[in-house]
């Protein structure tokens, strides 16, 4: 399998908080990655990390099979990237940001620029200051697709962004970036949005990666259990391999289970019950399950 | 160097450039104008008050029209206003992208820090040469228009001192800019260590550190001798700051 990403044991720290904590990703060419994480998380941080904007304490990395301390400007030759908030020169028009960026790239799709700015109506002699926050991350997004990179990297493109301007921004990326084989590496706190695109996440929280799967494995893996049973069940059931996490009112009990379902299931069941039920749990319940899980 | 980088930076800079051009030039071309003005109010003096006035300068400033330019351009307005205008310069330029928050777009370009760096530094060098060579040689030129003698080179001369003087603090004022990433904090450290320099030059053994001092060019105007070790030593210094403010750049993190 070629990686696109490969980030082993990173770590960044500011002052006494540690920002990135011993990270290793692997990131499969061609994946749209989506990479979860609530606000603080260290998201920002990694990205930065891989892009050369920061140094890492410990750990190394490798995007596209390049080192990223040493051959960052080469990354960035074939890496695109929308920042958060994409911060560009407000003096400037369109045109001309547009036209300030292209001589940087060996590749410039001149096409897919135009067909980008007509589709998201962008004023070419309009300022970028006058732009909205909307058109802003429309247009980080045209200058970065347009080199034609090999991994585009959007750190929370959809934050701040109406509905129809996500689902413009999520199907660009399917239709353009991910349908031609690149890679893409999206950071996001907004779950609908990675699940609807993302065939693999990896969760982050407080520096620390918790969790690396693929949508679909980390939707059937993971499911709550309710169940009512007739009377007191020991304590150790719930220490079975598997749980998570439990709470109980009375002899009612929700019980987290990941990855061993069946067995935990067959265990429940050699103890008389009122009532029991699986219930599904989609991206948001499992990320603030597991966020959740992590802090404490 | 990237020519693309070097254009953006020139354009950011147009309007300081004009503007500090403008000044600079006003200021300059006012010197040989107002000379027989100048002279006639002095002449209105008895040439005791004047010496008492005037105290070591040489009284005979002047009947030397030359002397004169030199003693209102290079060891006087030129040197304050030339080194305001290096630390208007010099602050914003790395200072202003990172406050600006541009930075972190233009370093995820393919670009390398050092490319970058160049761009700025070569533009703030420029900004500078243009504005005190443009003043400078628009005030020689309108001197000529006078019925006194100029003596060109010389004054050429000083003015290349005052320039490698300007260099120190323009220098000076990017590595504050590189390190602290604020415009104003840049300009206040600037201004703060050449107030310390300034007020140490007090005492006579440490006047060898005021590049003020220096930059006036009066060793070679007066005396004849140019002053070798001293422009030597401020080149120094001046690509010293610069290599300390690239290496702060290439480590700083945005």
């Amino acid at each position: 399998m070629t990686l696109a990403i490969e980030l082993e044991g990173l770590s960044k720290s500011f002052k006494d908080k540690k920002a990135v904590d011993n990270l290793s990703l692997q990131v499969p060419a061609g994946s749209i990655y989506g990479f979860l994480g609530p606000n603080g998380a260290g998201k920002t941080t990694t990205i930065k990390l891989m892009l050369g904007l920061m140094r890492p304490d410990n750990g190394r990395g490798k995007i596209l099979g390049l080192d990223i301390e040493k051959e960052s400007e080469s990354i960035r030759r074939r890496t695109g990237y929308v920042a958060e908030m994409p911060h560009m020169y407000g003096y400037m028009t369109v045109q001309e940001i547009i036209k300030f960026c292209r001589p940087f790239y060996p590749v410039w799709n001149s096409g897919l620029v135009e067909k980008y700015l007509d589709f998201f109506s962008l004023p070419l002699k309009g300022k970028i200051k006058n732009l909205s926050k909307g058109m802003n991350t429309q247009l980080a997004l045209i200058l970065a697709i347009a080199p034609e990179p090999e991994l585009l990297v959007l750190d929370e493109p959809t934050a701040g962004l109406d509905t129809i301007n996500r689902q413009e921004l999520l199907r660009i990326i399917l239709e353009e970036i991910s349908v031609q084989g690149r890679t893409v590496f999206l950071s996001s706190h907004l779950l609908h949005d990675v699940e609807r695109v993302a065939d693999q996440v990896a969760i982050i929280n407080q520096g620390k990666l918790i969790d690396v799967r693929s949508i679909d494995d980390l939707k059937s893996s993971v499911k709550k259990v309710r169940v009512v049973f007739q009377k007191e069940v020991p304590d150790d059931l719930f220490s079975l391999p598997g749980i998570q996490s439990y709470s109980r009112e009375g002899k009612a009990y929700l019980i987290t289970i990941e990855d061993n379902l069946q067995d935990v299931l067959n265990a429940i069941k050699n103890y008389p019950y009122f009532a029991l039920d699986i219930i599904d749990q989609n991206l948001e319940d499992i990320f603030i399950d597991k966020v959740r899980r992590s802090k404490a | 160097m990237n020519s693309t980088l070097l254009k953006k930076e020139l354009r950011e800079a147009l309007w300081k450039l004009v503007l500090g051009t403008v000044i600079l030039t006003a200021l300059a071309l006012f010197i040989p104008l107002s000379y027989n003005f100048i002279i006639d109010l002095f002449s209105l003096l008895p040439y005791e008050q004047l010496e008492k006035y005037l105290g070591t300068i040489p009284t005979d400033l002047f009947n030397d029209f030359s002397l004169y330019l030199w003693s209102q351009w290079n060891a006087k307005n030129l040197p304050q206003l030339g080194a305001i205008m290096a630390i208007l310069v010099g602050m914003s330029l790395l200072a202003g992208e990172a406050n600006n928050k541009t930075m972190s777009f233009l370093l995820t370009r393919p670009v390398s820090r050092r490319s970058v760096f160049l761009s700025k530094v070569l533009t703030g060098i420029l900004m500078m040469f243009i504005m005190v060579w443009t003043a400078t040689l628009l005030m020689i030129f309108t001197a000529g228009f006078t019925p006194n003698a100029v003596d060109t080179g010389k004054l050429l001369t000083c003015t290349f001192i005052t320039s490698i003087g300007l260099f120190v603090i323009l220098s000076l004022s990017i590595l504050f800019s590189t390190i602290f990433g604020e415009p104003v904090k840049a300009g206040g450290a600037t201004v703060l260590i050449l107030v310390i320099l300034a007020a140490a030059s007090w005492f006579k053994p440490l006047r060898v550190i005021n590049p003020f001092i220096h930059m006036y060019g009066a060793q070679y105007m007066i005396a004849g001798t140019f002053p070798l070790i001293p422009v030597l030593l401020m080149s120094l210094a001046a690509v010293g700051f610069l290599a300390v403010a690239m290496w702060v750049f290439q480590k700083k993190e945005y």
